[in-house]
């Protein structure tokens, strides 16, 4: 079990173009997250979740502000440091899933390990395990466009688990979900966060992924208007 | 119509591909017709002005017997020589006309024998009266102009200086000829003159008129003169001459300026239907006949521009289909960009005929532009008649090939991609193999039986009409070839799936994964093809050129030769000047005698003889690419030991048909044995005209003089019981051949003097290369080459846009998940490189086995000018494809590279 990274986001801006067609996504957003916290992102469409994720995982950088990741400050990090960020420290869940076509599931799930250069024997009993939490041992050679939505949810979030990674960051990881496969990959991301003692940022509009989260908060146009422990 | 510029603006680049690709190739079509028949009216001009003897028209009409007065005056011979001639050209058919410039006649005497004290014997003399509009022109130097004849009753004639001097004779002095019949006939020379102007063309009726013509072996030349009667003169020199001893000529000279290759197929035609009618033409009665090589060096050249517009033809089909199969992968790219469009476009109601329809109007438009710019570039580079059926084929499949990928885009997109149904996804997977193999296994019967026929046939014989299957063979062949190379790419690209899977890294696994889905069987052939196409085009040219280097030393056998007419023992001091110069490595001379009779074998066929020193000649050939010839210093042995002048056989080396026989050969008057002590090595495979040397027979020079003489003094000695002596037979083997080898031999032999025929590998070579006709072709295949190098580098281009949005998206997964950025364009790399290369140097193979099965059938001995064909060559150039694709596809992923950076990560992930 890995411990939970911190992330501490302070007075982070973010816009988008220039002039008049410019879009303000982040207007001096301050956020913490405790480590082994799973913390709900709540907005509209537009409110700057994704970008606040983009941030704190290391795929984007603010135009003013500070991320810290583990005390790592991201937005000064060069593109190898944000490459070996990812790589170490943070997994992504999204809401297309984000698999690679051409891979099969046992594939996309060691993609990670891959990168770590593991040996692939542990590879191979890695990505097992995996498949097996998320229970698709028997579709470890189909390729994604041969599993349902769920399923390749499923197998997204165990390539994210894969190289044990401190941060998980899912945006709307339900969102092409119908609400019955949506509530089971919900409480696989909840199980997994508690099993593995990372922490989670997760944008939803879920209810009942909320409900699950340690706590959400509100971004409204940019601005983060309330961060409200609940649950 | 704002709606249809906004859908192809966004889809601009693929467009401009189709357009320049249409242009380039609608330009090509329209320019090389237009070049080929420039050089064919070049080439057909050519042969006019080159042939030898001259390709003039030549009406000959003899007086017949009894038809001469020896009283008659002037009028006589103006009335059946001057208004013949008038009579002729007024009858001469209007069409003709630009053709033939006006006539000379002559009116000549038979061979008559002139011996005088200069000119002891072998003299011949011609007797003739010249006309062109009137009496050529003359300043008399000593005495006056023949007349009737004098109280003395022979005929007068006038002589020039040069035969006068060669004879020996003035003015005023009495020669006797000697008739046919051996009965004399005394000539008073009453003058001797010198030519006003020795250029004018009525000289050239008679040149022995102004230039004796000695001939002959050194030791019994032969010496043909001529004298000029005058119209006073002619009528007794008939009446000597009876009965019909005076031949006339009218001589129309062609002007090979005014023929074309257009034309020439009807000139043929009423030259033959005018040797066939000589009346047509009113020439004198009462035999006349009609004569002319002019339709037999038409014939000759009109082969040979068929020959050249065949091979053209296959080379421009290829380009054509090179063209074509590019067009093809664009219109597939640019239904793939479209998919979604017509997705939405179909959900919305659109019937397929719509989605044709709006396609259709947009490709006509492009191709319509393209084909418009094509011409207008074609015409400025070649101007002249536009050749607009392969014009319409492009322009057919331009239009016709984009609404049909989007249709069938349109038509795919109504069903789900993969079924979830094991079972029904394995059954369409069966049909579409099944449909595959057929149109494979159709396609590699049609490719075969298509190279059956060329080269059974061969690609002269493909007809104006077409014969597109003839033409169309190389590429068939190509295509079929790229098929069965596809089928080598899926257990290629498994293989290495395999290694990847096995390995830690991320990279390998993604890059095999994705060449080994991404694979799409059209642009993979199209690439395959144009790339054989490339090397075939490659190797035929390397070949043609090899070819024609091989033809000169063929021609040639060294790197100068140098000849004369008759054997000639003169040439021993040529050949020893030209040994002593500078820059000479080898000389050898020789005597070199065609169609000389073997008896002993079937057939009792004809050969060459060579007779050389076997040692000279030896050390000569080894400064040839014909090289070491051993079998020569066995004949040098064998040579040495039966140079006795004796009986004994003389040692030769032969062809294998002779080994084993007791053969013989016919030298002059004397049969000689022989005795085979070898074969013939490798030589000179032609004479120096071009034609086919046949086989040949080497023999000591010395030794076939040594046994010769002997032959002959038996043979002098059974019959007449006198021995001619040995000296009398010295000639037997006298050489016209001198060879020479060395860095500076062709500047050499071309001081040998006068008498001689001097022709030098490099003057050969030059004026084969530049020979309108092959000049052509070896042109137009660089030509081919380069823009099938061209369409791979477009088509490679093309691949990787069409696999471009999943490698993006793909790359950009792996980039969230931490693939350095840095080692996502070799993952591009790794991914587009394998199918690049295998179809690269696949193609490569097939173009030069292509070439390997097509230059026999493709007749490319008429560009080398070989009696055989040549050998293929396949040179070190051909590999230039496979580079040149390698760079495009490092470009192709550093652009790529370059366009991904300036996408965010973050959003890269968010649309699927």
């Amino acid at each position: 079990m890995t411990a939970g990274a911190e992330v501490h986001v302070r007075g982070v801006h973010r816009t988008f173009g220039q002039g008049r067609s410019a879009v303000h996504a982040l207007r001096g957003v301050d956020l913490d997250v405790s480590p082994g916290e799973l913390v709900a992102l709540v907005g509209r469409s537009g409110s700057g979740k994704t970008t606040l994720l983009n941030l704190v995982g290391g795929l984007d950088r603010p135009d003013e502000g500070s991320v810290l990741v583990d005390g790592t400050e991201v937005a000064t990090l060069t593109e190898d440091g944000q490459d070996e960020l990812r790589r170490e420290r943070v997994a992504f869940v999204f809401q297309t899933f984000g698999l690679i076509p051409v891979l099969t599931a046992a594939e996309n799930v060691g993609l990670p390990l891959r990168l770590h250069e593991a040996p692939a024997a542990d590879r191979e009993r890695r990505v097992e395990l995996l498949l097996d939490l998320v229970g698709l041992s028997a579709h470890a050679l189909q390729r994604p466009d041969e599993l349902s939505g769920g399923q390749q949810q499923r197998v997204a979030i165990a390539r994210a688990l894969a190289a044990s990674p401190r941060l998980l960051v899912a945006d709307e990881p339900t969102g092409q979900l119908d609400s019955e496969t949506g509530l089971s990959v919900m409480a696989l991301i909840r199980g997994v966060v508690e099993a593995e003692g990372m922490t989670a940022l997760v944008a939803t509009h879920d209810p009942v992924m909320i409900a699950l989260a340690d706590r959400a908060v509100h971004l409204v146009d940019g601005r983060l208007v309330e961060d409200a422990g609940h649950g | 119509m704002r709606a249809a510029w906004r859908v192809a603006r966004a889809d601009l680049w693929p467009l401009l591909v189709t357009m320049v690709v249409v242009a380039l190739t609608v330009a090509i079509t329209v320019a090389v017709p237009t070049r080929l028949a420039d050089g064919a009216d070049s080439a057909v001009r050519s042969a006019v002005a080159d042939a030898d003897p001259p390709a003039d028209l030549v009406v000959t009409s003899t007086y017949g017997p009894g038809n001469s007065d020896a009283t008659a005056d002037a009028s006589d011979t103006v009335s059946s020589v001057d208004d013949a001639a008038r009579a002729t050209v007024a009858a001469m058919p209007r069409s003709l006309e630009p053709v033939f410039g006006p006539p000379t006649a002559a009116a000549t005497s038979t061979d008559l024998g002139v011996s005088t004290a200069r000119v002891p014997a072998g003299g011949v003399l011609w007797m003739t009266y010249l006309w062109a509009g009137s009496e050529p022109a003359v300043r008399w130097s000593a005495g006056s102009a023949p007349g009737a004849p004098g109280a003395d009753g022979a005929v007068q004639l006038a002589l020039s200086d040069a035969v006068a001097r060669t004879l020996g004779v003035g003015a005023g002095d009495t020669i006797t000829a000697i008739k046919p019949d051996h009965s004399a006939l005394p000539v008073l020379i009453t003058g001797v003159f010198e030519p006003t102007d020795p250029g004018a063309p009525v000289w050239s009726a008679l040149p022995q008129v102004l230039h004796p013509q000695v001939g002959g072996a050194a030791n019994a030349p032969t010496t043909v003169v001529a004298g000029l009667l005058s119209a006073a003169s002619l009528p007794a020199a008939r009446a000597a001459l009876e009965p019909d001893g005076v031949t006339r000529t009218f001589r129309f000279p062609v002007d090979a300026g005014a023929v074309d290759y257009a034309g020439s197929g009807a000139l043929v035609r009423r030259l033959a239907a005018l040797e066939a009618d000589p009346a047509t033409l009113q020439a004198p009665p009462p035999s006349p006949r009609v004569t002319t090589q002019l339709d037999a060096v038409l014939t000759q050249a009109r082969e040979r521009v068929a020959a050249t517009r065949s091979q053209a033809g296959v080379l421009l089909t290829g380009l054509a289909s090179g063209a074509a199969l590019v067009l093809l992968v664009a219109a597939e790219l640019l239904a793939r960009r479209r998919a979604e469009v017509l997705r939405t476009v179909r959900a919305r109601g659109a019937s397929l005929g719509d989605v044709a329809r709006r396609s259709g109007v947009e490709a006509a438009v492009v191709v319509g532009l393209g084909a418009a710019v094509g011409v207008a570039v074609g015409l400025l580079v070649a101007p002249g008649p536009v050749t607009w059926p392969w014009v319409a084929v492009v322009v057919v499949v331009g239009v016709l090939v984009p609404p049909g990928f989007a249709m069938a885009t349109a038509a795919r997109s109504e069903a789900r991609r993969v079924s979830t149904d094991l079972h029904q996804r394995r059954l369409a997977g069966r049909v579409r193999a099944v449909r595959r193999v057929s149109a494979e296994v159709a396609l590699v019967v049609l490719a075969a039986a298509a190279l059956a026929v060329l080269r059974r046939r061969g690609v002269l014989s493909a007809s104006d009409a077409g014969d597109l299957l003839l033409a169309a063979a190389p590429v068939l062949v190509a295509g079929a070839g790229a098929v069965l190379l596809w089928h080598a790419v899926p257990p290629l690209l498994r293989g290495a799936l395999r290694i990847a899977r096995r390995s830690r890294r991320a990279g390998p696994l993604l890059a095999a994964a994705r060449a080994r889905s991404g694979r799409s069987v059209l642009p993979f052939v199209a690439l395959v093809v144009v790339v054989a196409l490339a090397a075939l085009a490659g190797t035929l040219v390397a070949t043609a050129r090899a070819g024609q280097a091989q033809g000169a030393w063929d021609v040639v056998g060294a790197d100068a030769l140098v000849r004369t007419p008759s054997p000639d023992p003169t040439l021993l001091d040529v050949a020893e000047r030209l040994a002593r110069a500078d820059g000479v490595a080898a000389v050898a001379v020789g005597r070199v005698q065609e169609g000389v009779q073997v008896f002993g074998v079937r057939g009792s066929p004809e050969v060459r003889v060579l007779a050389v020193d076997p040692t000279a000649y030896a050390r000569l050939l080894a400064g040839t690419p014909f090289g070491a010839a051993p079998g020569l210093g066995r004949l040098a042995d064998a040579s040495t030991e039966a140079g006795r002048p004796s009986s004994a056989a003389l040692p030769a080396l032969v062809d294998g048909a002779l080994l084993g026989h007791r053969v013989s050969l016919r030298w002059g008057n004397v049969t000689v044995d022989l005795d085979p002590v070898g074969r013939v090595p490798a030589l000179p495979a032609q004479q120096p005209d071009g034609t086919p040397a046949g086989p040949t027979v080497v023999v000591d020079r010395a030794a076939l003089a040594a046994v010769v003489t002997a032959a002959a003094a038996r043979d002098a000695d059974a019959t007449a019981g006198t021995a001619g002596s040995s000296s009398d037979r010295a000639d037997v083997a006298d050489p016209n051949t001198v060879w020479v080898v060395g860095p500076r031999a062709a500047t050499a032999a071309r001081t040998t003097g006068t008498g001689t025929t001097t022709l030098t590998r490099e003057q050969w070579l030059a004026e084969r290369r530049a020979d309108p006709l092959t000049g052509a072709l070896t042109s137009l295949a660089i030509f081919v080459a380069s823009v099938s190098a061209g369409w791979a580098v477009l088509l490679v281009v093309l691949g990787a846009a069409a696999t471009a949005p999943g490698r993006a998206r793909s790359l950009a997964t792996a980039r969230v998940l931490g693939l350095r950025r840095r080692d996502s364009p070799r993952v591009a790399a790794a991914e587009l490189l394998p199918a690049t290369l295998v179809a690269a140097l696949g193609g490569t193979l097939i173009g030069a086995l292509v070439a390997g099965a097509v230059v026999a059938p493709l007749a490319l001995r008429l560009v080398t000018g070989q009696s055989v064909d040549p050998h293929v060559v396949a040179p070190w150039w051909l590999a230039v494809p496979a580079v040149l694709l390698v760079a495009t596809v490092v470009a192709v992923v550093a652009g790529e590279s370059s366009a991904r950076r300036r996408e965010s990560l973050g959003q890269a992930l968010r649309i699927r």
